[in-house]
């Protein structure tokens, strides 16, 4: 007779979220790495006020990289976040002006935004047309309706009862609770729930969640609304914040939060990710960025400080996947691998 | 036999693929705690056999008997319902795990124990998986260990876990073997024996003579769909039944 080798004392979920924590170790190390160089060369980066503005505007960018990354993990992305933002912003302002309450602006925002997911979801599920072009076309789709709501112009004089949700960068201020309380929310939904659990049960083998009776397709338009959702949140708090809606913001916001992703341990392939690393891959390209502007160097350089990081934190994972040692060819020769 | 035991038997079971008759009036029967092997060439319908009779496939005549009463045709579901399990062939669909989560992950894809708000009720799948090996004195890999990190013998008994936990009283295993080395596969067959001396009835699709020779107690030969032969595997020899498939 043989029995299980099943460890005493460590429940499953302890277990998982202990092995899940070593894909995350990586973006942890990271970032402690990447603050000590900058302590050491701009050390007026550690002020209080550029501290907590970093954070602030990481945690309003978090519930559009909160539902990429529940795409990543599905094996899917959304090129179109950073349109459907821009769009939700708009339509929330252009219901404020036009005297609807805030609540119906925001509600009209983030239902428009849903059904762009769920459209996204019935071109690459439905029609099976890749995520990239489909997605692609529903960037151009939700752009289109922003500047024609718009006509290309600003939308500004949104009443200053708007500007509350996302007013202030202290540690009360609605989008930092919103941004925090949504990791922790999806931290412990991811573990605990079944229906998130499903998230990683599809991305991590779609054929093999069908036949154990999984709706997967129910699975992946809530993914793909999840994505759109949280992108219309993040647009209603940058609108919330400048009391103004443009149909110019976030052109580059699905890049971005795809890189925190990664660089928060989640592979494309799917089936891996967790949501606090998303949050300090995020935290890594808002620091990239402001870093170049602190350094005075021209921001036209920008996206160079997020590329390094992502590059640094590809190599790396490709240690931990390899047993520790430090082999990045062999993270570029494995199958599903950036 | 056994006195109180249980038994499936299939009779007469017809399925047809368009032109090609796959099934063609295939008996067979199989009690508790014993092995029942099924060979022959490919294509000659032992998938077929085993999908019919855990109703993957519908046949389209004859009929699935558990302890004599017949079940609904083409319905897994009901089969499951009366103590019969399948483990399927590895490029089936419903043979694949997620090499990415854990074991008891992968035991329990799809009907996880859950509250009435759905979280999941770990401690129960661990205790479900605990009395799960007790039961049948069978080995599954470490609970928590990732299912792509395990070698294919152990993967394979992640997949039998499955069939398992509902606790088959018939278990039925396509090919389980076929992708694995020899190490692999002594694993594999450490668990059936394991299984039928736990009570367990067991039908085995396979290529290996020798593991017929090694592990089964009755054998039946298989040709474009018909039973040509059956007899006991004690006394006889690999020629033997080599001679049988080629009758």
């Amino acid at each position: 007779m043989t029995t299980s080798v099943e460890p005493k004392g460590h429940s499953g979920a302890a277990r998982s979220v202990r092995s899940l924590s070593g894909r995350m170790r990586w973006s942890v190390v990271l970032l402690i790495l990447y603050l000590a160089v900058i302590f050491a060369i701009q050390p007026a980066f550690f002020l209080p006020s550029n501290l907590s503005a970093l954070v602030y505007y990481t945690c309003l960018l978090m519930p559009a990289v909160l539902g990429v990354h529940v795409l990543i993990v599905l094996g899917l992305f959304d090129l179109s976040v950073g349109a459907t933002a821009a769009m939700a912003g708009v339509i929330a302002a252009n219901a404020m002006v036009h005297g609807l309450p805030i609540g119906i602006g925001v509600f009209l925002a983030i239902g428009a935004a849903v059904a762009f997911g769920a459209l996204n979801w019935l071109l690459v599920v439905q029609l099976r047309i890749s995520a990239l072009i489909a997605t692609f076309i529903t960037l151009g789709v939700a752009e289109a309706l922003s500047l024609a709501i718009t006509e290309g112009q600003a939308i500004a004089g949104l009443p200053t009862s708007f500007g509350r949700i996302a007013v202030g960068s202290t540690l009360t201020s609605p989008a930092i609770v919103l941004g925090v309380g949504s990791v922790c929310a999806l931290e412990v939904l991811t573990q605990r729930h079944v229906l998130f659990r499903r998230l990683y049960q599809v991305g991590s083998n779609p054929a093999a969640a069908r036949s154990g009776g999984i709706n997967v397709k129910g699975v992946q338009l809530f993914g793909f609304a999840l994505a759109s959702g949280g992108a219309a949140v993040t647009g209603i708090l940058q609108s919330s914040r400048t009391l103004s809606a443009s149909p110019f913001v976030f052109t580059d916001l699905a890049l971005q939060c795809i890189a925190a992703c990664v660089i928060g341990g989640a592979s494309l392939s799917g089936g891996t990710g967790r949501a606090a690393g998303a949050f300090f891959g995020m935290l890594m390209v808002v620091i990239s960025r402001n870093l170049v502007v602190m350094a005075g160097v021209s921001v036209y350089w920008q996206d160079l400080g997020v590329s390094l990081v992502l590059l640094a934190a590809v190599l790396l994972r490709g240690a931990e996947d390899d047993g520790g040692t430090l082999m990045p060819y062999q993270a570029q020769s494995r199958k599903g691998k950036l | 036999m056994t006195a109180g035991s249980f038994s499936l038997t299939g009779d007469l079971l017809t399925k047809r693929f368009g032109a090609n008759l796959a099934l063609n009036g295939a008996t067979f029967r199989v009690s508790s705690g014993e092995i029942l092997a099924l060979v022959g060439s490919n294509g000659s319908g032992k998938s077929t056999l085993l999908k019919t009779t855990y109703g993957t496939l519908t046949p389209d005549s004859g009929s699935v008997c558990v302890n004599g009463v017949a079940l609904k045709p083409g319905s897994p579901h009901e089969t499951r319902s009366r103590g019969v399990e399948m483990v399927f062939q590895d490029k089936d669909d419903e043979a694949k795990l997620c090499p990415g989560l854990s074991v008891v992950e992968n035991l329990f894809l799809g009907h996880e124990p859950v509250t009435r708000v759905g979280m999941l009720l770990i401690r129960r799948m661990q205790t479900m998986v605990r009395e799960m090996i007790d039961h049948y004195t069978i080995s599954i890999p470490p609970l928590d260990a990732k299912t792509g990190h395990l070698s294919g013998g152990q993967q394979k008994s992640v997949a039998i876990g499955r069939a398992l936990l509902s606790r088959p009283r018939i278990l039925l295993l396509d090919e389980p073997t076929a992708s694995l080395g020899i190490t692999e596969r002594s694993v594999v067959h450490k668990a059936l024996k394991d299984l039928r001396a736990s009570g367990v009835g067991i039908i085995l699709c396979s290529h290996s003579l020798e593991e017929v020779m090694k592990i089964a107690d009755r054998v039946i030969a298989l040709r474009d769909g018909c039973v040509i032969a059956e007899r006991d595997v004690d006394g006889a020899s690999e020629k033997d039944v080599a001679v049988l498939m080629s009758k």
